[in-house]
């Protein structure tokens, strides 16, 4: 679902992404770690097609982002880190807006508004001013805009920052509903949340790929955390 | 196309939802009115004066047509020297402020539904502003008997003319994520244009005609007087044209650098 190669990102003499090479295959849950700066957003940007990678090249679903953007954005549902929100839309109105754009139409788009209202447990505030929301709603909003058309792939860029104990254990159990059926790459800094939600992790450190492998290979005798701790031990 | 009419109505919506739009109008107004009613007290003046002289021959061209609303016309434009920035410079480098670009150029879109959403967006409201002063040249036919076909031609003409400055403006959006700068650079390029103008004077006369032809402000002068000429048209179509498609290469240059 998900073929990453040679991924390679400059910021000026900067080099965020390093030669990052990864897949993923349809169903799989995969778990982006790394200490801050690592390079996980920028790689996340890269792949959903917002930043332009230096070399490199993303495949979705086979298809060439870089050839056929559009083809391979519609199977893409994307959190950025900070949800991308407009403040005087209407919770409803704003995932209209983004329906649209994603290309739905009457019936199909008013029942993927209302399974995303309903996912992200957004009813209370359907009504509600974007500006009026607190930040963990605006989190559950940008998710709702994200599996809106319900894409095969979720690109979440730590999609349970902000949110209460109960939102992340929705959360949680809400990406386990779509494991299976859904191709996930969502970056968190909580091990034990990669730990329970995902299948795959993919250790990112100064911008290279340092550990990829299920999570069964890495619970092989030590935990995810000491793994984690030696891969990306501060040198 | 659906998809370029949903931008384009978020877009005008937000002029209305923020005070940006009322204010804009109503300096528009202000401006425009404060002008209109110059050209008023000066044509009573001179009516005055023409009556006291006595001499018939000197109305032949003096008319409400002639002295109010080419002049009016011609006010208008100057005016969107100042108040286009104004309205262009959050049409994107808001989105890039707000980080809502993120969503926009990751969601399905083709670079030409967001720059056409966003031209239509400001064409939409430039035309809401226009309309709103048509109060002024209705106030004319109450009170006089101008000719009304120039009232016509001279807003299509002001219409043509305010499209290619919101396709600089929007241009000006695309390079920037700060709104003063981009207010700035579009508000610089206008007065650029229009000092063309002014400084022909100076020039050879064949360099002058040259100029003259590019100006973007002569070619309000026919649709002013009443005529709807092709050239004029195709002129400032084609300045938008420009104007697009630079923006279109703003876009383009942020997508993949
Ligand atoms: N627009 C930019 N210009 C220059 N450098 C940048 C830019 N964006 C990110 N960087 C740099 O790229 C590197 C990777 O940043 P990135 O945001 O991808 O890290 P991250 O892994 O998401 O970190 P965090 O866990 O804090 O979210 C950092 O060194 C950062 O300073
Ligand atoms: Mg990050």
């Amino acid at each position: 679902m998900l073929e990453v190669s040679g991924l390679t990102k400059r910021y000026g003499d900067i080099l965020a992404v390093d030669d990052i090479g990864f897949q993923l295959e349809k169903g799989e849950v995969a778990a982006f770690l790394g200490p801050n700066g690592a390079g996980k957003t920028t790689t996340l940007r890269i792949v959903t097609g917002y930043l332009p990678p230096t070399a490199g090249a993303v495949l979705i679903g086979g298809v060439d982002l870089r050839r056929e953007p559009t083809k391979a954005k519609r199977m893409v549902g994307y959190l950025p880190e900070i949800p991308p929100l407009y403040p005087e839309m209407r919770v409803e109105g704003y995932l209209r807006f983004v329906g649209k754009l994603k290309g739905l139409r009457k019936q199909e788009l008013e029942k993927a508004i209302e399974e995303a209202i309903d996912r992200c447990r957004l009813k209370d505030v359907r009504k509600r001013f974007v500006y009026a929301l607190s930040k963990g709603y605006r989190q559950r909003l940008g998710l709702a805009q994200a599996i809106l058309g319900n894409p095969g792939l979720l690109i979440l860029d730590e999609p349970t920052a902000g949110l209460d104990p109960a939102q992340i254990v929705d959360m949680r159990s809400f990406i386990l509903e779509l494991k299976g059926s859904h191709t996930i790459l969502l970056s968190t800094h909580i091990l034990s949340e990669a730990a329970q939600i995902c299948n795959r992790v993919l250790i990112i450190h100064k911008g290279k790929l340092v550990g990829d492998g299920t999570l069964e290979q890495f619970a092989t005798g030590r935990s995810l955390e000491e793994t984690y701790m030696s891969l990306v031990a501060y040198s | 196309m659906r998809k370029t009419m949903t931008i384009a109505l978020k877009d005008l919506r937000a002029y209305f939802v923020s005070p940006i739009g009322y204010t804009v109008l109503s300096v528009f107004l202000l401006l425009t009115g404060w002008l209109f009613n110059g050209l008023i007290n000066r044509y009573i003046m001179i009516t005055m004066y023409y009556q006291q002289m006595g001499n018939p021959s000197a109305f032949r061209d003096f008319n409400l047509n002639t002295q109010i609303l080419t002049p009016f016309f011609h006010n208008m434009v100057f005016v969107f020297i100042f108040i286009v920035p104004l309205f262009t410079m959050r049409l994107f480098a808001e989105e890039r402020k707000m980080r809502t670009d993120e969503l926009l150029m990751t969601l399905p879109l083709e670079d030409i539904h967001i720059l056409m959403g966003k031209f239509f967006a400001g064409l939409s409201f430039l035309g809401i502003v226009l309309i709103s002063t048509v109060v002024f040249p209705i106030l004319l036919v109450i009170y006089g008997n101008p000719d009304v076909g120039p009232i016509f031609s001279g807003y299509l003409g002001v219409f043509l003319v305010g499209a290619a400055f919101v396709s600089v403006g929007l241009f000006a959006s695309f390079t920037t994520e700060n709104q003063v700068v981009a207010a700035i650079v579009s508000f610089v390029i206008f007065l650029l244009l229009y000092l063309i103008n002014i400084n022909v004077p100076e020039a050879e006369s064949s360099f002058k005609s040259v100029l003259m032809y590019l100006s973007l402000f002569d070619q309000m002068d026919s649709f002013a007087k009443g005529l709807i000429a092709l050239p004029n048209i195709v002129y400032l179509v084609s300045f938008c044209v420009l104007g697009l498609f630079l923006g279109k290469i703003a876009i383009e240059i942020r997508r993949w650098r």
